[in-house]
């Protein structure tokens, strides 16, 4: 029962997040008694507040009672690890930051992923990267990666093919991870004016589809391709190996008492 | 205190039980040592008196275990917390928090204690371990004697009945273990707190300990007596115990004072050891590494300091000295891990006769003669068998793989070729990362100390491999602090302090003249002649008899 | 000072960074920013100012330059590129680059405004002081940042003895001998952290929480979440109705942040020795409250000032309501000196712990504590 619950609330929390990453395409014509203009620049704020309620709610929902020592060290530990590696810079220009999330996500399960994922931002924040407005954002996109991870269909014996897999997942989130965190930006760099590439409220799904697309394009595309390719080749050579280990160590943190 | 009644005890996945049939009692206040050789269940066993095991492991238990009267196996580890307090072999896998006062705190927090009672016991406990000033500090900014300190502090805050320590002192240096154990000393004397202690390094405790736990292993009944009794019934024994036995000393001696008074009541014994004449360092053969006014210093904090040192091949140096005093340093100087800042670092290849300077070097061109192990095998060790371990490094050195029969059987490693390393103990992995390095067939062997957490015969059996290397004329430096082991097999011993050289010469020289670096046998005699049992059972008066205990 | 006075300091520039496009107000509220990052004189994280002001300058320039070359409008022609050009084509205004301007300098606000609380806020403490319901959560950050220097002191020892081990890091595939030790020596020692936690008692306080009461808190953490969701969607789907939508958003995320208050009123769990609170941290939050209140009351009031169109016909100039502006400039108040100095009085911070999570691994051995020879 309280595993359904948290499973629940963990979904109508991502719901929520989602629709703080896509409410540049949703905002509707506002009504006239809600100034367009200035409700439309406090959204972002509202959604940052939101964002970080919905990771509260989930956080201290999974810890009750589910999360015990050992998962704790582990995450604990792990988390650390995936931090440090978000420092190492890659080949590439690009980071480590989604290998771990991905690969213990689709070992350990997808509660774990997700815990992995919103803990390590959290801590690199701690440690030097600060704390930024970007931060719960990540935080949940990260975690996401992780969820999403745990529902890949299980190849355990099939090495080769579970490299591929889960290198091509990696290649996607690259991507998909790249347009969502320049989606909470984009708003930004906009004023109610009359250009192509800037957002507006009420334009309508297709509309700022296809603004978004050329912003995109015209900013980070590229950056985010490098970063895609990147983890394809890390996740395609790294995968099996880190697997092996993660499963060599799985039957030491979960087992049954068998006390006489 | 604490009761067992026929408890056996088998790991999940395991045929053989780790303990069986064990019954004893110990009493409060008690100062009991648990040892044995490595796999014998000490850890299993101290982990029974908490509820670790079986509730943190599986498996199946069964038989009777109380602690001050309360059932571990049915309460459990987080239940007997306020009952027993546990310290751990690692010093850096047990913090949680980073500042020590809020570590010491932990466990007051987790049982709910109030803030007022709190805060009295963490100023009770960090005195008792005089550790107070260190409250401020973050956990990684200690030595390991003093996170061994803050981990006893932690474990105390709940008044725990009694003090598990599971090997705490293995992981340490010399100095760190003696102020570590001098505060476990005085726990048990000013409190009167039960203490159950497992440790390798009973030169070190035996003489505090009111009793000994023996665990033979292999389904052998344990013994439990006092030191003296337990001690004369197992081989397992420091050097100087070893001797006593040897010469039929009684009662047996359990410190160098009392074993000075055999030594003097045997009449002549003293005038008459007179050795073999020593041997000198080695004036010829080829200088394979030549450091000279060798400068280096980390971010403006000085680390070695116009050293100067000429190796020559079939030399077995010990580089000793304090922590940080330069050991580790000089060594990846030598590997070319690390670059001169001043000075230079000459390696010459003993096949080729080609002399390599760091300073220009590859590391590539070093390794080719030259083998570095790391003090802790886990840095290594990755590949999913030891036979892969292997192939990596011959393959990282440009060399098809090879037979490793000969290598693996002298270092009793041969069942193991294709277990996964990890899952081995730590004295294996141990041997199983030098095997890996000398897997490329180095013929200059650095070593990083080597003996971290080995028992005795371990060491012996490292003791005698690494003479063997020597023999087929190796050339091996070993950063250690193992002062028994140099007394077994360094020809000479380099001292260094605050990255300086402060003493070269031949190991029996500097060892008889120093008070620190000297080993127990050579404490007892005193003479540069007798370092090791075996000096001593071999030199004339004791091989014609004159030297027998009364 | 305390590290709830700076997470409120923090909510109170941040919301009119975030709400108010006004150029002047703005300005207020980054000078106000800059001035107490400038008086701290010590920082926890300093190198992310740097990157932060970095980021920020980044997005200014990317505002400045995109909305000059597509933004076609306005009276004042600075120059014109040939009309064929797609998107880029036409008039270049000043009101265009203006446009870019503000929005750019809202982004840096923001940005500053984070900068200076990470200079500001002692990391550990504000971890240490993490709401009881999100306990759990807090122990594995600690956990985490605790072990980060050993970490990363590992990941280089490990490099350095692969290397010699005859190993070259070249590509990706070079990345398995050291990533791999990594993770395993990872997972090791977090079964033996695990050990020591349950052996000091971890968990013992969290299990004696009834069920039932969990459940409901559950329960009620998903109605409430579902209102706010509810009320999203009436918004974004639903022109019109406004008003219920505000209504299901706000009254959601209220009921959501009760039941969490309860949630960490169930934990038994104490605390040893929090930060103490002094009344400098009142008067920091008092001021911070006010700023607060007057932005949030003069979005309700609509007030013209908080508006800005470089493209309306009254000129570049902005309006500026004088109230508003003394309002934003208490965010100054911790600059007074004596406010945040070093706080030696305070125990908390001794000079030994200054830089709350600074000390990464100087590199391996020399003087006193060893480290070299130490780190198994």
């Amino acid at each position: 029962m309280q595993r359904v619950l948290n499973s629940v609330i963990l979904a109508i929390a991502s719901l929520i997040g989602l629709g703080a990453f896509l409410y540049p395409f949703l905002v509707p014509q506002q009504s006239p008694q809600f100034s367009a203009a200035a409700h439309a620049q406090d959204a972002p704020l509202i959604f940052l507040l939101l964002v970080a309620l919905c990771l509260a709610a989930v956080l201290s929902s999974f810890s009750a009672g589910l999360l015990n020592a050992k998962l704790i060290a582990v995450l604990g530990i792990l988390t650390a690890l995936n931090a440090v590696l978000r420092g190492v810079p890659g080949p590439g220009g690009f980071n480590l930051i989604f290998l771990l999330p991905i690969v213990c996500g689709y070992a350990y399960g997808s509660t774990f992923g997700f815990l992995l994922g919103v803990f390590s931002l959290a801590v690199s924040a701690f440690i030097g990267f600060g704390v930024g407005p970007w931060l719960p954002y990540q935080m949940f996109s990260v975690g996401w990666v992780g969820l999403l991870s745990g529902w890949l269909p299980s190849l355990a014996g099939r090495p080769r093919a579970e490299a591929w897999m889960l290198a091509g997942w990696g290649f996607v989130l690259g991507l998909v991870f790249g347009a969502l965190m320049n989606l909470w930006f984009w708003p930004y760099v906009f004023h109610p004016g009359q250009s192509e590439m800037f957002w507006q409220p009420g334009l309508g799904l297709g509309e700022s589809l296809k603004r978004y697309a050329v912003f995109y394009v015209a900013t980070s595309f590229w950056w985010d391709l490098l970063r895609a390719a990147g983890n394809f080749m890390l996740l395609l050579v790294l995968a099996a190996p880190l697997l092996r280990l993660l499963r060599r160590f799985q039957q030491r943190f979960y087992f049954a008492v068998l006390s006489s | 205190m604490i009761q067992f009644e026929r408890l056996s005890y088998r790991y999940p996945g395991n045929q053989e039980p780790v303990l069986r049939d064990l019954s004893f009692q110990i009493e409060e206040g008690e100062f009991l040592l648990v040892m044995g050789p490595s796999g014998a269940g000490k850890s299993t066993l101290l982990r029974s008196l908490n509820g670790l095991v079986p509730h943190f492991y599986g498996g199946t238990i069964s038989g009777r275990v109380r602690v001050a009267d309360r059932d571990p196996v049915a309460i459990g580890p987080k239940g007997m917390a306020d009952t027993v307090g546990l310290v751990f072999q690692d010093p850096e896998a047990q913090f949680v928090v980073d500042k020590v006062e809020d570590e010491v705190a932990f466990a007051m927090e987790n049982l709910g204690l109030d803030p007022v009672v709190m805060r009295k016991r963490v100023e009770e406990v960090l005195d008792q371990l005089g550790i107070a000033h260190l409250r401020h500090r973050s956990v990684n900014q200690l030595s390991g004697g003093e996170r061994q300190r803050v981990a006893i502090a932690a474990a105390l805050t709940l008044q725990p009945r009694v003090l598990v320590l599971d090997e705490p002192t293995s992981q340490l240096d010399p100095q760190a273990a003696e102020e570590v154990l001098d505060a476990l000393v005085k726990l048990n004397q000013d409190l009167g707190l039960t203490i159950v202690l497992s440790e390798h390094r009973l030169e070190r405790v035996v003489q505090y300990v009111d009793r000994i736990l023996y665990l033979p292993g292999n389904g052998q009944p344990p013994i439990l007596d006092e030191p003296r009794t337990v001690l004369g019934q197992i081989d397992l024994v420091p050097p100087l115990v070893r001797l006593a036995k040897a010469l039929d000393w009684h009662p047996l001696p359990l410190t160098i004072k009392e074993g000075r008074q055999f030594v003097r009541s045997v009449r002549g014994c003293e005038t008459l050891l007179s050795g073999s004449p020593l041997p000198g360092l080695a004036r010829s053969g080829l200088a394979v590494i030549q450091v000279h006014e060798l400068g280096f210093s980390y971010n403006g904090r000085p680390a070695l300091q116009n050293v100067c040192l000429k190796v020559r091949q079939g030399e077995f140096v010990a580089l000793m000295g304090r922590n940080g005093s330069g050991k580790t340093t000089l060594l990846k100087q030598m590997v070319g891990l690390l670059k001169p800042d001043r000075g230079l670092v000459r390696l010459l290849d003993p096949d080729s006769r080609r002399s390599l300077d760091t300073r220009q070097a590859t590391v590539d061109e070093i390794i080719r003669f030259v083998g570095y192990v790391p003090q802790n095998p886990n840095m290594l060790l990755f590949n999913d068998t030891v036979r892969q371990e292997l192939d990596f490094t011959r393959r990282a050195h440009g060399l098809p793989p090879g037979r490793y029969e000969p290598l693996l059987r002298s270092l009793g490693l041969t069942a193991y070729l294709d277990h996964y390393p990890r899952d081995l103990s730590v004295g294996e992995r141990q041997r199983v990362a030098l095997a890996s390095i000398l897997a490329a067939e180095p013929c200059i062997l650095l070593l990083d100390e080597p003996t971290r957490g080995l028992d005795y015969h371990q060491k012996r059996a490292l003791a005698d491999f690494l003479q063997g290397q020597k023999a087929g004329g190796h050339t091996i430096i070993m950063a250690t602090h193992d002062v028994e082991l140099v007394a077994e097999c360094a020809d000479r011993v380099v001292l260094l302090a605050d990255g300086q050289v402060v003493v070269d010469g031949p190991a029996r020289q500097v060892m008889s003249e120093s008070l620190v670096f000297a080993s127990q046998i050579n404490k007892l005699f005193r003479r540069r002649e007798l370092l090791t049992v075996d000096d001593v059972l071999r030199s004339p008066p004791v091989v014609e008899g004159a030297c027998n205990g009364s | 000072m305390h590290p709830k006075a700076w997470v409120m300091w923090l909510l109170a520039a941040v919301v009119p960074a975030f709400t108010v496009r006004n150029p002047l107000y703005l300005i207020l509220v980054l000078g106000a920013a800059w001035v107490v990052y400038l008086t701290l004189g010590r920082t926890t994280v300093g190198a992310s100012w740097g990157s932060f002001v970095k980021v920020g300058l980044f997005f200014l320039a990317v505002s400045l330059v995109f909305n000059m070359i597509s933004t076609h409008v306005g009276q004042h022609v600075l120059f014109r590129l040939p009309a064929a050009w797609p998107i880029v084509g036409g008039a270049i205004t000043l009101e265009a680059a203006v446009a870019g301007l503000v929005n750019g300098l809202a982004l840096l606000t923001i940005l500053i405004v984070f900068a200076t609380f990470n200079a500001g806020v002692d990391h550990y403490q504000l971890l240490r002081s993490i709401p009881a319901f999100l306990f759990q959560v807090g122990v594995v950050l600690s956990i985490a940042v605790t072990f980060v220097p050993h970490m990363v002191w590992s990941a280089q020892e490990i490099r350095q003895v692969q290397r010699i081990r005859g190993h070259r890091f070249r590509g990706v595939r070079d990345l398995l001998p050291l990533v791999l030790p990594l993770l395993a020596n990872s997972l090791e020692r977090a079964v033996q952290l695990a050990e020591a936690m349950e052996a000091r008692g971890f968990g013992s306080v969290a299990d004696s929480v009834p069920r039932r009461r969990v459940l409901g808190l559950q329960i009620g953490l998903v109605g409430a979440l579902l209102a706010v969701l509810g009320g999203l969607s009436i918004l974004s789907f639903f022109s019109g109705d406004g008003w219920w939508g505000w209504a299901m958003v706000v009254g959601g995320a209220i009921g959501a942040l009760m039941i969490l208050g309860a949630w960490g009123r169930l934990s038994r769990r104490t605390n040893y020795r929090r930060v103490p609170w002094t009344w400098r941290d009142t008067a920091v939050v008092a001021t911070s409250a006010g700023a607060l209140a007057a932005v949030v009351l003069a979005q309700l009031a609509r007030v013209e000032a908080l508006t800005y169109n470089p493209f309306s016909p009254h000129g570049l100039w902005p309006a500026f309501d004088a109230r508003l502006g003394m309002a934003l400039l208490g965010l100054a108040l911790p600059a007074l000196r004596g406010l945040t100095g070093p706080q030696g009085e305070e125990p908390s911070t001794g000079p030994a712990v200054g830089s709350g999570f600074g000390h990464w691994p100087s590199p391996p051995d020399g003087g006193g504590s060893g480290t070299t020879e130490d780190i198994a």
